[in-house]
């Protein structure tokens, strides 16, 4: 993030020329050195050293509200609207919707149904208000060429059909499914970045595209794809000894995500949208805390786990695992500032995922169990038909 | 003028009198340069004990500071600080084993740090205490305000107000029963108070700020004596994590060692100054060991391990329970707490019958 230049901060001229002439251009380079360094550099005294650092401190420090403003704040009726899931359970535990300014990770085993959840949501704030929608944007950050334009259509087709039903013979507006479709499909717009640098360019370029298109949702589907074949899977030792080449990109690719996490955040927070980022799982060989993947195919058990490691999971907010087991699909919450941990059933229809209702009794004690989120086992139990 | 004190006028026995007149020392004034009690003993012959008296005496007769009278500044006795120790502050869990973990809370005059893996609870806890701080001196608080400093976004207004809610409800049901027991100051304190006890006092008791970078954290960290003197009913400052925004943008090694030392030592001051407690969330992460496996650690390694003077550990047990570790103390022994996070906030786990 840029940091504000020092032409622009309330100093004195002369001090401030003095500083330009030693280098130190942004609010940035100053606070990083301490009193002594800024007396040995600019020849300054102690107190003028120290009264540079509050001057420039007290420029740049966010401003403070109280816990009570920001909770009333919630209630007001310019409070954007929340965004829900459609999923009663995981509504009524949310109670505000997706959160507004901070990242929701959507995670689990391919086809599980990430996507159609990200494209349900998406639906839900591209419909018009009368439908149930947002009637705004979404931004959708596309790195694995997934989103598919005719699977949004088929979806608003069948909110229109289920809103057209129960409006029944009096429904006074017209519902025509051509015109919400076009409607919608032109308030989504579609970025696919092809490296990990163009999605950091992508995500740093957000704001523009946020408001131009007046999205009410950004979504990243997915944030794993490019960051683990870029960058490597981290090995184990049976990649040959992991020598310095494997850690140093493992570090790297430490780096970009926490940027990438770093920026999210802060478009979330200032234009108060929610931000969806969809992860996918590695395997790691079983026993020891946080291991990274081990070589596919390895023998003995291994269990599915998010991708990305600590650092990742330290940046969401708000973790929903989508899982397979029995044949059943499960969406639990498995991190969470704000809401317990729901477990829910879900099967995939024609307008996304729709929950399946069950009482706590009838969903497998596994899903139910709390533990770490590092540690956490994803399920993928998929019968694939294959005779042996 | 007292400077000219003769050495004959001062409260002395004969014997050291005459050492010193022989010595040619007349005044006060002469004491002054002779470099402290050694000096004087080796000058007159006079025992290091015997000069030490003789400066005291020379110092309380008006001479100038300069005759050692200030060597009690800043140093106090260990008896002085246990006392004043067993008199510190505490703020309170509402988990009672987790409270005993720290001898009663967490200390004011002291930086307490909290590493845990993501969903553990740190920013629950954050969120407790600075409920808890508020809490009537009658019921273990402090009556004193919070500064929540959320460099994550993590912080959930309405979760806290849950928090928020839960105490009120607490506060009020002992309220009720110390009034049963015939003592009523705290439900006359609740009714009658200039802050009242209720869900939007507590509220706005947490000054909140979000930072999100770390150019801003640092100009924030320079800002907050000032911010303490101003509001001087603070008595807990949290920073929900400390080194998030220091695990990214800092390509040079001993750049960031440098700015996160400044920082720990920042904070450490603040702590003791103002007499607040300063409680630093921090991340962990995966180290790699040598002959495979990795275990976590906290974030930032051993540069920041000097800041914290107490530090726990928070991790799911065996039994599926979270629990916290006390890994460094200056005067604890190490140990283990297990706590809930229920939808009232921080507890202690229920007690099977």
């Amino acid at each position: 993030m840029a940091s504000r230049h020092v032409s622009r901060l309330a100093l004195d001229p002369y001090l401030r020329d003095h500083l330009i002439a030693n280098n130190l251009t942004t609010a940035r380079d100053v606070l990083l050195l301490n009193p002594l360094d800024l007396m040995e550099l600019l020849g300054l005294t102690w107190t003028a050293a120290n009264g540079l650092l509050h001057d420039v401190s007290a420029q740049i420090s966010p401003p403070y509200s109280t816990a009570y403003d920001v909770f009333s704040q919630q209630a007001t009726a310019e409070a954007p609207p929340p965004l829900r899931t459609g999923l009663p359970t995981l509504d009524s535990a949310l109670r505000l919707g997706v959160p507004l300014g901070s990242i929701t990770e959507l995670v689990g085993p391919g086809g599980v149904g990430k996507s159609q959840l990200s494209h349900m949501l998406t639906a839900g704030v591209a419909l018009p208000t009368a439908l149930g929608g947002q009637g705004a944007g979404v931004v959708y950050i596309d790195t694995e060429r997934k989103f598919s334009a005719q699977r949004l259509q088929e979806m608003v087709n069948a909110r229109v059909a289920q809103a057209a039903a129960s409006a029944g013979p009096q429904g006074a507006y017209a519902l025509q499914a051509q015109a919400v479709q076009g409607e919608v499909l032109r308030r989504v717009a579609i970025s696919t970045p092809g490296s990990t640098e163009q999605l950091l360019q992508s995500v740093e370029n957000l704001q523009h595209m946020v408001l131009q298109y007046k999205a009410r949702l950004v979504v990243v589907d997915s944030i794993a794809a490019l960051a683990r074949t870029e960058y490597g899977n981290p090995g184990g030792s049976a990649a040959g000894g992991g020598g310095s080449g494997l850690v140093g990109s493992i570090m790297d690719r430490q780096q970009v995500l926490g940027r990438i996490a770093a920026s999210l955040k802060a478009l979330a927070e200032s234009l108060r949208i929610p931000v969806i980022v969809t992860n996918q799982v590695t395997t790691r060989i079983g026993g020891g805390a946080g291991g990274g993947p081990g070589p596919p195919g390895a023998g003995g058990s291994g269990t599915l786990t998010a991708a990305l490691g600590a650092k990742w999971a330290h940046c969401v907010n708000l973790r929903l695992v989508l899982q397979r087991l029995q044949e059943r699909r499960y969406l639990k919450v498995a991190k969470s500032p704000s809401c317990a941990n729901v477990v829910l059933e879900y099967v995939i229809g024609p307008t996304g995922l729709q929950e399946v209702p069950r009482h706590e009794a009838e969903l497998p004690a596994v899903l139910l169990q709390r533990g770490s989120v590092l540690e956490m086992a994803i399920a993928n139990e998929v019968d694939y038909g294959l005779e042996l | 003028m007292s400077s000219r004190l003769e050495v004959v006028a001062l409260p002395l026995p004969p014997h050291l009198r005459n050492r010193l007149l022989a010595a040619g020392f007349s005044t006060v004034a002469d004491l002054e340069r002779v470099g402290g009690p050694v000096g004087l003993a080796r000058e007159t012959g006079l025992s290091p004990e015997e000069a030490h008296e003789v400066l005291q005496l020379a110092g309380a007769a008006g001479g100038p500071a300069a005759l050692g009278s200030d060597w009690r500044a800043g140093t106090v006795s260990a008896a002085e600080l246990l006392a004043s120790a067993a008199a510190t502050p505490r703020i309170v869990t509402m988990c009672r084993e987790l409270d005993d973990l720290l001898d009663g809370g967490v200390h004011a005059g002291q930086v307490t740090e909290f590493c845990g893996v993501p969903g553990v609870g740190k920013t629950q806890l954050g969120m407790q205490l600075a409920i808890n701080v508020q809490l009537p001196q009658a019921l273990l608080g402090v009556e004193g305000q919070a500064v929540y400093i959320d460099t994550e976004g993590s912080f959930m207004a309405e979760r806290c107000a849950d928090i928020a809610e839960s105490a009120v409800r607490h506060v009020h049901t002992m309220a009720d029963r110390h009034a049963a027991m015939g003592r009523t100051d705290l439900q006359q304190q609740l009714r009658g108070g200039e802050r009242p006890f209720s869900l939007e006092g507590l509220l706005r008791g947490i000054y909140l700020f979000r930072v999100h970078d770390h150019v801003e954290q640092l100009g924030l960290v320079h800002l907050l004596p000032r911010f303490l003197e101003q509001y001087r009913g603070v008595r807990l400052v949290v920073i929900d994590s400390v080194t998030f925004h220091f695990r990214q943008d800092f390509p040079d090694m001993a750049q960031r060692t440098r700015v996160v030392t400044g920082m720990a030592q920042q904070l450490i001051s603040l702590a003791q100054t103002y007499n607040v407690a300063v409680v630093l969330m921090n991340q962990v992460t995966t180290k790699v060991l040598e002959g495979g496996g990795s275990k976590l650690v906290p974030a930032l390694g051993e540069s920041w391990g000097h800041a914290a003077s107490t530090r726990v550990m928070l991790t799911w047990g065996p039994d599926n329970e979270r629990h916290a570790q006390l890994v460094k103390s200056p005067h604890l022994p190490p140990g283990d707490a297990a706590y809930a996070v229920t939808s009232d906030g921080v507890r202690g786990l229920p007690r099977r019958r």
